[in-house]
């Protein structure tokens, strides 16, 4: 018989040695971990482009943020208190702007069902609009006033709003792609239907991890 | 973040609004390829 010798002698024909099941569960692991490190690489390029983004429109569009809208506030007090340099209009765009975007990605968000899709269009969609942005400063004179500067704060604007949103709806504590407060789109996350404060995310977050008798945080790759 | 500020601060102080911006956008391409080939890969699929 050809199967005789791989069956014990002594044991039922189904029970299988423990070395089995624990050889079968480490290939888990390392892909948890790199699956957990690729989200750590997205998120650091995303907040390296919002570093790109910021420092050209500060710059390069007459000192207004359209990633840091934290920063954005501070400078539209400055611009409404008079100071020379800032424009409360330009301040004023990329905060609307941004709110819009924000609606947009709780919209998106929405409709979407897994969150590294939700995340990969986002980002898609981001990558759009700020390519159409750069378009616009190459075929304008000049983005320091006028119809471009107005045109590229908006769109840039837009787009961070929507990835602000959609980043804000992952769920990962601590870890934002902007270095602003976490909380400068929750107008923006709350106005859209369904859409969740950073409170009820967290409080979600927490709950799950005590359901499952854990005490640290989310760690994983990004869940469905 | 910063380093992405010196960066982008250098980049326009040189060449404009433009460049930048370009290398932002495809910045942004490749990153969502990589999310959507990791997820492809399985690496981000679900936990």
């Amino acid at each position: 018989m050809a199967d005789a010798g791989n069956q014990p002698a002594d044991g039922p024909p189904t029970s299988r040695p423990p070395a089995d099941r624990s050889a079968r569960a480490q290939p888990a692991a390392p892909r948890a971990d790199q699956g957990q490190l690729a989200v750590l690489r997205i998120l650091l390029a995303l907040t390296l482009l919002s570093g790109v983004v910021d420092a050209v429109s500060y710059l390069g569009l007459g000192r207004v943020f359209t990633a840091n809208m934290t920063g954005n506030v501070v400078v539209l007090g400055f611009a409404a208190a008079g100071a020379p340099g800032f424009s409360v209009t330009a301040s004023l765009t990329s905060l609307l702007l941004f709110l819009a975007g924000a609606v947009t990605g709780g919209r998106l968000r929405r409709r979407m069902t897994g969150r590294s899709r939700l995340l990969a269009i986002a980002i898609c969609c981001e990558a759009g609009f700020v390519g159409a942005a750069a378009i616009v400063a190459f075929l304008a004179t000049s983005v320091a006033s006028g119809w471009a500067r107005y045109t590229v704060i908006a769109i840039l604007a837009f787009a961070m709003g929507i990835r602000n949103s959609v980043i804000r709806h992952l769920g990962i504590p601590g870890r934002h792609d902007h270095g602003p407060h976490p909380d400068a789109d929750r107008p923006g996350s709350r106005l859209a239907p369904g859409g969740r404060s950073g409170h009820r995310v967290r409080a979600t977050h927490c709950r799950r991890a005590r359901d499952a008798g854990r005490r640290d945080r989310w760690r994983g790759p990004l869940p469905a | 973040m910063l380093v992405g500020a010196i960066g982008g601060a250098a980049l326009y102080l040189h060449k404009g609004a433009g460049l930048p911006l370009a290398i932002a956008a495809g910045l942004a391409a490749i990153t969502a390829m990589t999310l959507h080939f990791g997820r492809a890969s399985g690496f981000l699929a679900k936990s």
